[in-house]
């Protein structure tokens, strides 16, 4: 059961031209498919570049930062070709965004109410008064905000993170998105409060029928809401398929590496995995495989530390794999998470 | 709230206290007038006479106990230079020329440095900013007296378009509001310019620009409010050196100021002048800066809040 595609992007990388005019990719020709109403997870060690994939589908890169190649296609449009008019009216609208920090995310100096207020008034320019304020309740009320007549007149200092959090999901949903980019929407939270976000994530999306691309390095959480799955690693997607096929049979050796932190992480008792070092910085990336430093397939070969390997299909075409050694990695994976 | 108003209350009569404690010791630093206020061959019966009459002969802290009860009873001082006359109604007689002057320049400084800032984040153009602060720098390498000169030179000795001397001609504030102006305008395009590019860099920018607001918008309706806090903040504490600005601008210009009376005060060792005029001043900084307290509450809540 697939639907159409609704957010398409091919090639995409990010990054800078440094001193010497050399390109610093901090993003390498990243490609994904997110379908209408799916979820699609964006997994990875923090660094590994899945902001900044997010920030350049929306044209939101920080200052200093540009995309050096690829294509964003959303229903068929390439968002990176769009004059930015265009782009304004599909932000906040079709396309919307929520991000990992809610405690500043808002405008300090601004009532919570008036925020939201403005993602109504900036596609409906119009709309009277009093319809901006009852949808503004409305969507208040949606993410679970109580008394959200009294609570819409106070600012961002006077609520909590997680009551921060659901105004800024109120502020995503109020021009009912059909694309809903989610970055870390809970990492800032109390674990308490994660799980009540992920309702209110889950309760936006079931009435507005929103796909979401969600941004994550929480497996657990991927294996609750994702439909597919990308794992992202030093700027490049490793493996890529649906939730399912990833987590039973991993077909890269970091996947792997990640399910077994996990899956040890939550058994008690048993010795836990955990990936040696750490990633390579964007500017000294291996001239082989990114992850050659720290792989301990034993299947591992010369080959990784002088060939890139390239995303290309591991077990059958909805599961991709950038490794040399993907035919070897199932019996690692199982020794992992044993 | 309350305690917020009593704490204010206490600072701003400390800081007067404080004012006029070391305006009475400057005026006393230099001894009896006497030799200002006589003629050299006044007998010693003259002199006398009027150290009693000032009461100079007593001892120092007598004098001061006695200058504080004047005060309290609203008596500053007559001027030494014009008998009969009080100081502080000299003093505030040039307030509200002073008061123009200063209002007017600083208030065209900051409205052309907001424009050019805000012109420049808009365009979002490195060259427009390197123009402006190029200019305004070069405004203000120049003394504002010189400068003053230059458009006298230019506007009424050459164009003959602006009177160059005192307030009587309505266009006259022209020349002296500009010098005062284009002085300040370097100072808040440079801070405003730094704290919209930090607020820009913001996470609550980006939620703006990703809810789809036009780039006016994101400037002004969201970073200028924060970003005019701590250029708010910077303005009172660089009052200071304004308020010496314009002492100079309104004698350039003859603009009959408390700046010039003050001037002319310390020239001809009028103390009492002097001494009120200073007290003067530090009630408008007290007033301005709980003047920019009050701006910066009505803009962050979360200084109502404290
Ligand atoms: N503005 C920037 N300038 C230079 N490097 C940046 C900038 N923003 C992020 N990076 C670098 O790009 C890489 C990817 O960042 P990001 O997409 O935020 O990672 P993630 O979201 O996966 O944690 C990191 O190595 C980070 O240091
Ligand atoms: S290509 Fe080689 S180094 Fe890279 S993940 Fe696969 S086996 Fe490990
Ligand atoms: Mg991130």
């Amino acid at each position: 059961m697939t639907t159409p595609v609704l957010l398409r992007v091919d090639d995409l990388s990010v990054g800078y031209r440094d001193a010497d005019g050399a390109e610093v990719r901090l993003v390498d020709g990243v490609g994904f498919t997110v379908h209408e109403g799916r979820v699609l997870c964006l997994v990875g060690e923090s660094g590994s570049g899945k902001s900044l994939t997010m920030a350049a589908v929306l044209g939101l890169l920080p200052e200093g930062l540009e995309v050096l190649s690829g294509t964003v296609r959303f229903r068929g449009q390439d968002l990176l070709t769009l004059p930015e008019r265009e782009l304004r009216a599909l932000r906040g609208n079709e396309l919307a965004m929520v991000f990992q920090d809610p405690m500043t995310a808002l405008n300090p100096v601004k009532r919570v109410g008036a925020q939201i207020a403005r993602a109504v008034r900036a596609h409906h320019p119009r709309t009277p008064r009093a319809q901006v304020l009852a949808r503004v309740e409305e969507l208040l009320t949606e993410v679970g905000v109580p008394d959200p007549a009294e609570r819409a007149r106070s600012y961002p200092h006077q609520w909590s993170g997680g009551m921060r959090q659901r105004a800024v999901i109120a502020m995503a949903m109020a021009n009912r998105p059909a694309l809903l980019i989610a970055d870390e929407p809970t990492t800032a939270l109390d674990v308490t409060i994660q799980a009540q976000i992920m309702d209110v994530l889950a309760d936006a999306r079931a009435t507005s029928g929103a796909a979401m691309v969600l941004i994550t390095h929480d497996l657990g959480l991927v294996a609750q809401v994702a439909d597919e799955i990308c794992i992202m690693y030093a700027g490049r997607i490793v493996e890529r398929g649906t939730v399912w096929t990833v987590f039973d049979e991993a077909r890269h050796p970091y996947t792997a590496g990640l399910l077994g932190s996990l899956l040890s992480a939550e058994r008690a008792g048993s010795r836990a995995y955990a990936i040696p070092g750490s990633p390579p910085a964007p500017t000294r990336r291996p001239p082989g495989c990114a992850f050659a430093t720290r792989c301990e397939l034993p299947a591992r070969s010369e080959l990784c530390g002088t060939t890139r390997p390239e995303l290309r299909p591991a077990a059958d075409v909805t599961h991709e794999s950038a490794c040399h050694h993907a035919d070897r990695t199932l019996e690692f994976a199982r020794a992992v998470t044993a | 709230m309350a305690r917020f108003l009593v704490t204010r209350t206490l600072q701003a009569l400390a800081t007067i206290f404080v004012v006029v404690t070391v305006a009475f010791l400057l005026g006393r630093l230099s001894g009896s007038p006497a030799a200002l206020l006589l003629t050299e061959n006044a007998t010693r019966e003259q002199i006398d006479e009027l150290n009693t009459r000032l009461g100079f002969d007593q001892p120092l802290p007598v004098q001061y106990v006695e200058y504080l009860r004047g005060i309290l009873g609203g008596d500053f001082g007559d001027s030494y230079r014009q008998a009969g006359v009080s100081s502080m109604d000299l003093v505030l007689e040039r307030l509200p020329a002073s008061l123009s002057l200063g209002a007017i320049g600083l208030a065209l400084g900051l409205v052309l440095a907001f424009a050019a800032t805000i012109t420049t984040h808009l365009a979002r153009s490195r060259t427009l900013r390197t123009t402006f602060l190029g200019l305004g720098s070069a405004r203000q390498a120049i003394p504002d007296f010189f400068f003053g000169l230059l458009l006298v030179l230019v506007f009424s000795v050459t164009l003959g378009w602006l009177p160059s001397l005192g307030n009587r001609d309505p266009l006259a504030i022209v020349m002296p509001a500009l010098t005062i102006a284009t002085a300040q305008f370097v100072v808040y395009t440079r801070l405003l310019d730094n704290s919209l590019s930090e607020q820009g860099r913001l996470d609550y920018a980006r939620t703006a620009v990703a809810r789809g607001e036009n780039r006016f918008r994101v400037v002004v309706g969201e970073l200028l409010p924060n970003a005019s806090l701590p250029v708010l903040t910077i303005a009172a504490i660089n009052l200071g050196s304004f308020l010496g600005g314009l002492v100079i601008v309104e004698n350039v210009f003859a603009w009959p100021g408390m700046g010039q009376l003050m001037l002319s005060a310390v020239y001809s060792r009028d103390f009492p002048v002097v001494q009120s005029g200073l007290i003067v001043v530090a009630a408008l900084f007290i007033l301005s800066n709980l003047l920019v307290d009050a701006a910066s509450a009505l803009i962050d809540p979360r200084v109502r809040r404290a």
